[in-house]
């Protein structure tokens, strides 16, 4: 690289970090041993310097009232469908939503209408199993009418 | 019916009393409970047995004559109530034939030896002890006989459960009259007309012409109920109960095809069954005309078919029922223990 000197092009973007790293040391080092590209370089730097400078003094407060004006439309402005939507999607809203819609559909379903919907047979059956099993135990209760002979459904 | 183990297990409390006595029960009395349980294996009699219990909304009576032959055959013969008159029961150790008059047909019920074997009587006679307590009323006399009066004291509740007039000779329990935790009586059983005289063994013959069928299938009985839970093939409970009861029986029952846990829960006195199923079946409640319950906030059925209680719920995952001759109260109370 020594040979050869740095294109203005090369120098702006080593000046602006816009180089690869390896790039940039084989430039520092030919800045080192290349007076010439050293002068390049502090002109284009300097040049820099002073843009920045000038820029700088451009710069130009906004009126009070106009800064105002802006944060106050920026604090009340009504969210968008799409924002409202997307925050309403965050998973820290949208996981204890679906949970708890998952839970109503569960209790609506299986705990309102279940037992709505459960079989019934007739209660004589568990009277009967209640007898039977009770009168197979010892010291077992009184029982006025026979549950064998009071079901004609007690048998298979 | 007179049960006669029942009789002599409740005949041991006026037996081991006196009145200087009453109220206490000590390890001592042993050897007269072994003896007193031991009667039905050696008294032979023949009565009138006449049955009152008493609902909210019904009364239930009944009447038979009974033929106990020891050590273990008993014929019952109703007469009343109407619809069952000519009906009769035959008991051979653990074999039941229940004889329908009318429509010419014999049920028969199997019950597992093991569960009215020893064993299984000293733990129903421990619950006694655990549970109530004899308190003396003297000495009486019925239908002629002289009796040893005695009450049973639930310890919980310290009030009575039980006034049974005990015959002094046989130890056969001649009246017996139970209560509800308020005091009402609720029913009452009254062994009239008795005979202490050996019975022919030709009346406990099965009639001819009659066709035998077996009653309802139990898939497995077992007086372990750990076993019987563990075999459910769903996440059937043994929940503990309150007010003493503890499990004493179990079986895997099919209930129109569903799979359902029988749990029997006993105080010594008193018994209650717990029905569990995973499937979505319940009793029909709606001839009984029930009454809307809550069990631990969740809306349960109550109903009384006679002189037996219904109770119905679920919580979600199991379906429960409680059948037994307890009250209202009583079975809420033990629902709610149940599910909390």
């Amino acid at each position: 690289m020594s040979e050869m000197h740095l294109t203005p092009d090369e120098l702006v973007d080593y000046l602006h970090g816009e180089v690869p790293a390896a790039r940039s040391a084989a430039i520092a080092a030919h800045i080192a041993g290349c007076p010439e590209c050293a002068d390049a370089r502090d002109a284009e730097a300097s040049l820099t310097k002073v843009l920045r400078a000038h820029a700088q003094s451009q710069e130009r407060e906004l009126p009070p009232a106009v800064v105002s004006r802006i944060w106050e439309q920026v604090r009340y402005r009504p969210p968008s469908v799409w924002e409202r939507l997307s925050a309403a999607l965050r998973p820290a809203i949208a996981v204890p939503v679906a949970i708890a819609v998952a839970a109503f559909l569960f209790f609506t379903i299986k705990v309102a209408h279940g037992p709505a919907h459960a079989a019934t047979i007739n209660a004589a059956y568990y009277v009967e199993n209640h007898a039977a099993l009770d009168a197979a135990t010892p010291l077992s209760e009184d029982d006025p009418i026979p549950q064998t002979l009071a079901n004609d459904d007690s048998t298979r | 019916m007179i049960r006669r183990a029942s009789l002599a297990a409740l005949a041991l409390f006026a037996c081991s009393l006196t009145p200087a006595g009453a109220g206490s029960q000590s390890a001592d009395e042993m050897p007269l409970l072994s003896e007193v349980l031991a009667a039905p294996a050696t008294v032979s009699y023949s009565g009138v047995v006449e049955i009152v219990r008493t609902a909210s909304r019904a009364t239930t009576t009944s009447v038979y004559r009974i033929e106990h032959r020891a050590p273990d055959l008993t014929r019952r013969t109703y007469s009343s109530p109407p619809q069952f008159f000519g009906d009769s029961e035959i008991v051979k150790g653990n074999l039941t034939f229940s004889i329908d008059a009318k429509s010419h047909r014999i049920v028969t019920t199997r019950s597992d030896p093991a569960i009215t074997a020893g064993p299984a009587l000293r733990e129903r006679e421990a619950l006694i002890r655990a549970n109530y307590r004899a308190a003396s009323r003297g000495n009486g006399t019925f239908g002629g006989r002289p009796t040893i009066d005695a009450l049973l004291i639930n310890k919980r509740t310290d009030r009575p459960a039980m006034f049974v007039r005990v015959d002094r000779e046989t130890n056969i329990v001649l009246d017996k009259q139970e209560f509800d935790a308020g005091g009402a009586t609720i029913s009452e059983t009254r062994l009239e007309q008795v005979r202490y005289a050996p019975v022919s063994t030709a009346i406990f013959d099965l009639p001819k012409g009659y066709a035998i069928v077996q009653s309802r299938q139990v898939i497995g009985s077992s007086n372990d109920p750990d076993r019987v839970v563990s075999n459910a093939g769903f996440a059937a409970r043994k929940p503990a109960l309150p007010d003493g009861f503890s499990p004493i029986d179990g079986a895997l029952v099919e209930l129109h095809g569903t799979r359902t846990v029988q749990l029997l829960y006993s105080d010594g006195i008193r018994t209650v069954s717990l029905f569990e199923s995973a499937t979505a079946v319940t009793p029909n409640m709606a001839p009984l005309h029930p009454d809307a319950l809550d069990v631990g906030g969740r809306t349960a059925q109550y109903a009384e078919d006679g002189a037996v209680a219904l109770l119905t719920w679920n919580d979600g995952t199991l379906y429960y029922t409680l059948v037994g001759q307890l009250g209202k109260a009583e079975l809420q109370r033990i629902a709610t223990a149940i599910t909390p």
